[in-house]
């Protein structure tokens, strides 16, 4: 056999070489990103990793990275980032009030065409306004949840008929403030979980038409069904009381309760009660006064509106919208799989009920309310826990800033 | 019959070759270290050493509401440090987002800090006008859950830009391999150099060939100059790495900030001999073409027919 000649030998190392570098730029060209897409929203912890694991198939799909900040401030955050023209591409607000607000001056994008709005029920996906006053579709809702829940451990006596949860017995417990596990601190937010009771009273006090009227700016915050949801509440956790109502304050919203406690908190408290074999009612079986067909729940719900129309923001909208996105409990989607599916008893019951109860659904109404109300009702609600006698005073302070327009969303389902 | 003509067309070849594959490998190993001086020195220091600032400003800031007694709020504060300190913060906050250290992430985390820092002095003004204890007692444990949110972030954020830092003054395995290949094919270059001298010197009887020597003395000295250089860039991005390791506290971060400066003062200078390196290589193809070709060219009618 001829020895190559070293000419040859040379022109075939030359090549060895350039073939290396270009598999080595390649490698190195498909393994980076080919966009980026910012995404401002509040959860933290372990919603923030269900939400990263959720995208994490977009990001290996499109190659476009999904650059996440989340804070309890995000509120402050959007709105300083909105005025200096540093908006994220997409941001995930809990409630339609300030989204409406972003809508009407014209900061946020349409999302009509981007998924099929048809696939949610009317009240996550309403029509609003934009800043030219057509109608459109301004945000898509990733995340529901369900309110109105009194969770307790699973452990409470039984109805011997109806297998169920003993109500007598629970309402027994409800009736001592020392039972409740109340707490307020949530950040920027702090106060939240304050006003979530007050909503609810209201709701299940005074039904659903009277809690549309005061959330939409419709009904006076010094009206005698407002101020009696207040004191209703006032009564039950104990407002006043000095050393428990300093630990109400303080204690951070998702800290453990204990088993022998009542909590009054959205379902994505499930978690931490079903480590207890915990279970909830209706709060219309334990709120005094409540209307004896009380059967609506207050919900709430993270809604992503898109601020930068960039190709990756849209890109990510349609892969959120899209049924076969595992994305975090609950997805509002028509189209995904059914509650029924879930093997997990309690995430079925929650499903069900988000499911199957548009009619009886309610946004929880502080987050249909404009910013500054909000605010000054998270206020509100930290010193009716200190001073119940100042009511007067705060409910005076609420009415000053209601705006008797009105967001012109639906509050309740229906 | 004479082979000189076609010995020396042979070694103008080779040379040439390997004058260019040295000049190119040379180029690219330069650029890989000095590439980065640069961003270390005006970018990700000064990005780092912000978010220290921003760090103290804050913990001074809470160091005022603390030390303002039992009422813990800032209506002692006679001097208006806290809002210096919130001041401070915020400015160390928008320089550390100028230099842009490690992309959207950095921008976006700032941005997002800037709010806290809005809701943290919020929550501390709030319960300096709030009358009742229980309530200011309130407040100001969520301004202080909100300050260390903010210290989190921030330390979140240091340890990405530092990891940015480390890359840039880091010598990675391609930069081990493009340096060694740079001095092999210099050394096989310069070595290449004195052989033709040498073969020209018995040939033609010339003592010195001057363009072949003065091309010998310039591959030389290019890198042996250059590699001297990166050593230095080397050490001193490795003394200013030292100097960012650790959060640095309110009265040391100018210092450090000097010290970088001063090990890096050079880095400029540096990376800006790059362009330089391929204008060496072109004078010396020039020369090692100058010092031959006229010799090939009395050989060239001289090819038997």
């Amino acid at each position: 056999m001829r020895r190559p000649r070293p000419r040859t030998l040379g022109i075939v190392c030359v090549c060895l070489v350039l073939l290396v570098a270009g598999v080595v730029a390649g490698v190195r060209w498909a393994r980076g990103w080919t966009g980026t897409v910012t995404v401002l929203a509040n959860w933290s912890g372990g919603e923030r990793e269900q939400f990263e694991r959720a995208v994490r198939r977009f990001e290996e799909e499109q190659r476009i990275d999904v650059v996440y900040q989340g804070s309890s401030a995000l509120s402050q955050v959007l709105a300083a980032d909105v005025a200096a023209g540093t908006q994220p591409d997409v941001a995930v607000l809990p409630g339609p009030g300030e989204l409406m607000a972003y809508a009407a001056e014209g900061r946020l994008q349409p999302l009509d065409g981007l998924f099929e709005a048809g696939d949610y029920d009317r009240v996550w996906v309403p029509k609003v306004a934009g800043e030219d006053g057509r109608q459109g579709t301004y945000w898509l809702p990733i995340k529901t949840g369900l309110k109105s829940m009194v969770w307790h451990a699973g452990d409470l006596p039984k109805d011997e008929m109806s297998e169920a949860t003993d109500i007598a017995d629970i309402t027994e417990i409800a009736g001592e403030p020392g039972r409740w596990c109340v707490a307020m601190e949530s950040g920027a937010t702090s106060g939240w979980p304050g006003t979530d009771w007050v909503e609810d009273i209201l709701l299940q006090q005074a039904g659903p038409q009277v809690y549309e009227r005061w959330a939409t700016g419709d009904l006076s915050w010094t009206d005698d069904r407002v101020r009696k949801a207040w004191e209703t509440w006032g009564d039950l956790v104990g407002a006043g009381d000095g050393e428990r109502v300093e630990r109400m304050l303080e204690d951070a919203y998702d800290q453990d309760c204990s088993r022998q406690r009542l909590e009054h908190q959205g379902s994505f408290r499930g978690t931490a009660w079903k480590l207890v074999d915990g279970d909830f009612v209706h709060s219309a079986e334990v709120i005094p006064g409540a209307r004896p067909d009380s059967d609506h729940w207050e919900v709430s719900g993270d809604l992503a509106a898109m601020l930068n129309a960039t190709e990756e923001a849209r890109k990510l909208i349609r892969f959120l919208a899209d049924p076969g996105t595992g994305l975090p409990d609950f997805t509002a989607n028509k189209k995904a799989a059914s509650p029924d599916s879930d093997e997990d008893p309690m995430k079925r019951k929650i499903g069900t009920i988000l499911h199957g109860s548009e009619q009886k659904l309610c946004w929880d109404a502080s987050d249909t309310m404009p910013p500054a109300l909000r605010n000054a009702f998270h206020q509100a609600v930290l010193h009716f826990l200190v001073s119940p006698d100042e009511l007067e005073d705060q409910l005076r302070g609420l009415e000053a800033l209601r705006d008797g327009r009105g967001p012109t969303l639906p509050v309740c389902g229906g | 019959m004479s082979t000189t003509g076609r010995d020396l067309t042979r070694r103008l070849g080779l040379l040439l070759a390997l004058g260019a594959a040295a000049t190119l490998v040379l180029f690219v190993a330069y650029r890989g270290v000095h590439d980065d001086t640069v961003p270390l020195a005006s970018s990700s220091t000064p990005g780092i050493l912000a978010v220290d600032t921003a760090k103290n400003a804050l913990q001074q800031a809470h160091r005022v509401v603390d030390g303002s007694g039992p009422t813990g709020d800032t209506t002692g504060d006679t001097t208006g440090e806290f809002h210096t300190q919130i001041s401070v913060a915020h400015q160390s906050i928008a320089v550390a987002a100028s230099e842009n250290v490690t992309g959207p992430a950095d921008r976006h985390t700032l941005q997002t800090v800037t709010g806290l820092i809005t809701v943290y002095s919020a929550w501390v003004e709030r319960a300096g006008q709030e009358p009742k204890a229980v309530l200011r007692g309130a407040y100001l444990h969520y301004a202080e859950q909100g300050r260390n949110d903010i210290l989190d972030r921030l330390d979140d954020l240091r340890n990405e830009q530092l990891e940015v830092a480390r890359g840039q003054a880091s010598f990675p395995w391609p930069l081990w391999l493009g340096w060694g290949a740079a001095l092999v094919l210099g050394l096989a270059l310069c070595a290449a150099l004195v052989e033709a001298q040498w073969f020209s010197r018995r040939r033609f009887h010339h003592a010195v060939h001057p363009p072949l020597l003065a091309a010998t003395v310039l591959c030389a000295a290019g890198v042996a100059v250059l590699g001297w250089f990166t050593v230095r860039a080397h050490r001193a991005m490795g003394d200013s790495l030292a100097e960012l390791r650790e959060t640095r506290g309110a009265d040391e971060i100018p210092e450090a900030g000097a010290n970088v400066e001063r090990y890096l003062a050079d880095a400029g200078f540096w990376a800006s001999l790059s362009e330089w390196v391929l204008f060496g290589g072109v004078l010396l193809m020039t020369l090692t073409l100058v010092g031959l070709w006229p010799r090939i060219s009395e050989y060239r009618f001289r090819v038997p027919r």
